[in-house]
């Protein structure tokens, strides 16, 4: 039973691998951002949008889509990322992202607030966001 | 004192949980360090004086012979409130073994963010003596079971208050991360050669640090000035010692007088460090070098430094350090005085210099959780100019919540 609830979860993990990570922004935000924007606005270095505007990034809770999204646009471990965050915040120079628990509370703040940028697993991806990139 | 000290940090917390009960957002945040760490050999005449020094007991001033999990386990939580239009006040609390876990606030200030690349800082901090000085405690944020003690030993002035100003300048693809300070210490420092703890201060202290990173790769420069009262020691230890050598060589007034001015420990005092660091393809690197003391006085400068060279595979990272902690002792300032004064002075600046050493450790650390890693290492020291090492090894946890 142990095993194929590991299989079933191995399994589950897969297919959020392999649908994607999207990036998503409120539908008015016309900026356009390739890997490396992006990448500083969630790294904190960068806390405007290309166009203009504030930018305040959103992470997801630890899992198969952040890890995802670290590995492949920060091109770091999601522990590399914890203790990059932990140098910043117990030193007064930076805090890490706030970290929701679903795509869907993602997708809900993200579509309410035009300064907001998240990502979620692409499959999850709805009207009400927009999608600038896919990785 | 310190119940004093302790009444202050009550303060704090309470003034920081009173905001916090009208505040919208509190946060708090914290790490912990459970450590336990043992050396193989025992005491041992390292310099042949004919006794065991306390700074030969425990080579490391960490451990001996007998296991223990005291002197690098650490508690900390730190409590910051967002008081809105881009002001914030932030507390660290700060429980260390190597303190009996007396809490102390190791950091507590007010930020001010002044545009997107501009903050200031006002309170208490952690002073940036070298490059990872203010983080020198969060295990979890470096791959090694501590950092190099070489370069990171525990200074008693470490803790400061004063005004850092930050700045953040993106320039292409590099970044580069600026701090500005200028802040005061006061307490009192421990020298194990004159055996005791002795008042002292740093007074207009100014420091300057920057960090200039691309992709893979960061430098890394900075230092600080200070006016560095160190009187106590000097009045109360080192003169004594010169006026009894004074009757016992026959030196005239005037030989005394100079020789005072050149071994005092009070000064200006100079801290710079410089180095690089790569993390490419998981294959890690980082060379950082510092040299500090207090100019023209009976301290010579230090010089020291670290390499670290490992590699990242999957949730572990193996690291090699090598390190070396010199103090090439001055005599210099010696040179215009007479035979006799410049044996006494010498005699005194060689009995004051520090317990150099060189060390080598191989580190491991296991990611095996999302907000803990295992670390283990062992490690051997040499101290320079004596044919022995001692050697031992180390293990713990390091966590962040």
């Amino acid at each position: 039973m142990k095993k194929l609830i590991t299989l079933a979860c191995t399994l589950l993990f897969c297919s959020s691998a392999v649908s994607g990570v999207a990036i998503v922004v409120h539908p008015s935000n016309g900026a356009s951002m390739d890997k490396k924007v992006i990448s500083k606005i969630f790294l904190g270095k960068m806390k405007k949008f290309p166009g203009g505007g504030e930018a305040i990034p959103l992470n997801l809770d630890s899992g198969g889509t952040s890890a995802e999204f670290t590995k492949k646009v920060l091109g770091k471990s999601e522990s590399q990322m914890k203790a990059y965050w932990s140098k910043l915040l117990f030193t007064g120079k930076g805090q890490a992202p706030k970290s929701l628990k679903s795509d869907a509370e993602i997708i809900d703040m993200v579509s309410k607030n035009p300064n907001m940028i998240g990502y979620i697993s692409e499959a999850a991806v709805t009207d009400s966001v927009k999608v600038v990139s896919k990785f | 004192m310190k119940q004093f000290k302790k009444l202050k940090t009550a303060l704090l917390v309470a003034s920081v949980c009173c905001s916090a009960a009208t505040m919208a957002e509190v946060r708090f945040n914290g790490f912990a360090s459970i450590k336990a760490g043992v050396v193989f050999d025992d005491a041992t005449d390292l310099n042949g004086n004919g006794a065991i020094d306390p700074v030969e007991e425990a080579y490391f001033g960490l451990y001996d012979k007998d296991l223990s999990f005291k002197p690098e386990s650490i508690f900390a939580l730190q409590v910051s409130s967002d008081l809105g239009e881009n002001l914030s006040v932030t507390a660290q609390f700060y429980a260390d073994g190597r303190e009996d876990f007396d809490v102390e606030a190791r950091w507590a200030y007010l930020s001010y963010e002044i545009n997107d690349s501009w903050k200031v800082n006002l309170g208490r901090m952690v002073l940036p003596m070298f490059y990872k000085s203010e983080f020198q405690k969060v295990g979890y944020a470096f791959n090694g079971v501590r950092l190099p003690t070489a370069v990171y030993g525990d200074f008693d002035f470490a803790v400061v208050e004063g005004v850092r100003v930050d700045n953040s300048t993106e320039l292409g693809d590099w970044s580069m991360n600026s701090s500005f300070g200028y802040s005061s210490w006061d307490g009192e420092v421990v020298i194990s050669s004159l055996g005791g703890a002795f008042p002292a201060a740093f007074k207009n202290t100014m420091s300057a640090n920057t960090e200039l990173s691309w992709e893979w790769f960061t430098f890394f420069v900075g230092g600080f000035i200070a006016e560095v009262d160190f009187s106590a020691i000097d009045n109360s230890a080192l003169y004594p010692q010169i006026d009894a050598a004074a009757g016992a060589f026959g030196l005239n007034a005037t030989e005394v007088a100079n020789l005072k001015d050149t071994v005092k420990f009070s000064g200006d005092g100079q801290y710079y460090y410089i180095g690089a660091s790569i993390d490419y393809n998981d294959w890690l690197l980082t060379v950082e070098y510092a040299d500090y003391g207090v100019k023209d006085s009976g301290d010579s400068f230090n010089e020291v430094y670290y390499v670290t060279a490992g590699k990242r595979i999957n949730e572990f990272t193996i690291l090699y350090t090598y390190e070396d902690y010199d103090q090439p002792i001055d005599l210099s300032h010696l040179d215009s005085f007479s035979p006799v004064a410049k044996q006494v002075g010498a005699g005194l600046m060689e009995a004051l210099a520090a317990a150099t050493f060189k060390s080598q450790s191989i580190s491991l650390r296991y990611d095996f959780h999302s907000n803990a890693a295992l670390k283990a290492d062992i490690f051997s020291a040499e101290p320079l100019h004596m044919n022995k090492s001692i050697s031992g090894m180390s293990f713990g946890i390091d966590l962040v919540f």
